[in-house]
């Protein structure tokens, strides 16, 4: 598998997706450092949940999650959509190896490209940030072990959801073949997850009970996705 | 009697109720070069997409090398090399990591890639990215691809479009030493006869999705030593007309 998964990398110039990535880690900072700063010169009372280092980790895990759902769904239309809604698959389909072996070597580089990437930007963000606030002072409370701890444990979820909204949404683009269906699938999936994040962003106790739940039912139905995908191209035709 | 390379056995293909491939019989024999001759539209790369396992046929059987393509897939095509339409590649990629990553699924290791280049005057230091290449170029890569992992049969539709005449008589010069010389099968489908007779060993006219005439070169020439080009041009109109 590691060895389909490096072709699909040297096939696809994963340096875009690369930097990619850097770019939106560095507009989630300049947006983490907003949300610091604004309430402290607005004393809207609103906005003064954001001086909490809790609420802005989520705030911030949310954010990267809807740029990198995105971005997933993205590099999913390269590798996925358009190599098999279009005459590129003449060449996928001309090599004797198993045709769901390659198909989910697809799904998994991508997949891990996404948990590392997210992973990454939000330890990063919040390392740099949290070095900062050693200048500035913008936060109410103290960037603690256990905090370190928690933004770990919330980027590792975020990530795996980040993820796997891409493939379902690489799922719903398939059907159609259409690259548009599945970025609007992945938008509109990472929607629905900061919608219902933000009701419960105060409450430490429902928010990790709807972070757990969502997590199980989009693997559920990524796995069910990959599965689908796998038997289908098995019999498909390169028309 | 040589061996069989290729045998079908009544295929269809059917598009959208439309039969695309109808009662297609064929014989290729190992260590020939079969050239399919039909009007554009005929049904040729229909054809080739089942013998190279892209499409499956509703009714009917072939055999590739000896293994039935549709369950035996994979095994056909480890040992095929195909050009099914312009080739593709992958775009941003010089020749040489075309070849590479082409022949890392085709599990084949040790190829030496600059010489698979040079036979089809193609340069491994060339490192302009494939989408910079003209259709000649594309045309002469899709040929090294196909034939790069030593395959038993090459499967090429139509590999002579987008070619000058210079390279088209090096093609045919390649093609023939191909099989004089590494015993390939070649498969080759054209549209203008003048493409095929110079190489092929045997012929077959598809007329609407069949093969209504299967014969060797050889024995056509004899019998019509000036008129080649009359006599299927007879067969390919008769057919179409009697359809
Ligand atoms: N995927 C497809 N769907 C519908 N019709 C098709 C498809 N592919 C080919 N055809 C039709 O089948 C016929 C044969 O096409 P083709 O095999 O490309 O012929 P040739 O290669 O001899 O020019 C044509 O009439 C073409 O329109
Ligand atoms: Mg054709």
């Amino acid at each position: 598998m590691l060895k389909w998964m490096r072709l699909e990398f040297k096939k696809h110039k994963i340096n875009t997706y690369v930097h990619a990535s850097v770019i939106i880690a560095i507009v989630l900072f300049i947006l983490v450092f907003l949300f610091a700063y604004i309430p402290t010169i607005d004393n809207d009372s609103e906005m003064q949940i954001f001086r909490d280092y809790h609420n802005l980790l989520m705030v911030c895990g949310v954010l990267s999650l809807v740029s990198f759902s995105i971005l997933s769904s993205v590099m999913y239309c390269k590798f996925i959509i358009q190599e098999y809604g279009s005459n590129r698959i003449y060449m996928l389909f001309s090599y004797p190896v198993h045709r769901g072996k390659i198909l989910f070597s697809k799904v998994l580089s991508v997949f891990l490209f996404i948990i590392v990437a997210v992973f990454m930007c939000n330890t990063t963000v919040f390392t740099v940030f949290a070095f900062t606030e050693s200048f500035f002072s913008l936060m109410e409370d103290a960037f603690t072990v256990e905090l370190i701890l928690k933004t770990i444990q919330v980027s590792i979820v975020m990530a795996v959801i980040a993820a796997t909204i891409g493939v379902i949404a690489m799922g719903l683009g398939y059907i159609k073949k259409s690259v548009p269906t599945t970025i609007v699938s992945a938008m509109l999936l990472s929607s629905l997850f900061s919608n219902i994040a933000s009701i419960n962003i105060s409450n430490a106790a429902s928010m990790n009970m709807f972070l757990i739940i969502f997590m199980g039912v989009t693997i559920a139905a990524g796995s069910i996705t990959t599965i689908m995908l796998i038997k289908k191209v098995d019999r498909m035709e390169a028309q | 009697m040589k061996e069989v390379a290729v045998q079908t056995h009544n295929l269809i293909k059917t598009f959208s109720g439309v039969d695309v491939i109808k009662n297609y019989n064929m014989t290729v024999l190992r260590g020939s070069i079969y050239g399919l001759l039909g009007a554009n539209g005929a049904g040729k790369t229909t054809a080739f997409k089942i013998l190279s396992g892209l499409l499956v046929p509703i009714g009917g059987k072939a055999e590739v090398l000896g293994k039935d393509i549709v369950s035996q897939r994979d095994e056909v095509l480890k040992n095929i090399g195909t050009i099914i339409e312009t080739p593709i590649f992958y775009e941003h990629l010089p020749a040489k990591e075309n070849l590479e990553i082409h022949l890392s699924y085709m599990g084949i290791e040790n190829v030496d890639i600059a010489s698979v280049l040079e036979a089809v005057d193609l340069q491994s230091t060339n490192r302009h990215p494939v989408s910079k290449y003209s259709l000649g170029m594309r045309q002469r890569l899709g040929i090294a691809r196909a034939l790069s992992h030593k395959p038993q049969l090459l499967i090429l539709d139509e590999p002579t479009n987008g070619l000058d005449p210079m390279g088209i008589r090096k093609m045919r010069e390649l093609f023939l030493k191909l099989v004089k010389e590494e015993n390939m099968t070649i498969l080759i489908s054209s549209h203008i006869l003048s493409e095929i007779q110079y190489i092929a060993d045997m012929i077959g006219v598809m007329v609407n999705g069949t093969i209504i005439e299967e014969v060797p070169l050889e024995t056509i020439k004899k019998q019509y030593p000036d008129g080649l080009e009359d006599y299927f041009f007879n067969i390919m109109d008769g057919g179409q007309s009697n359809a």
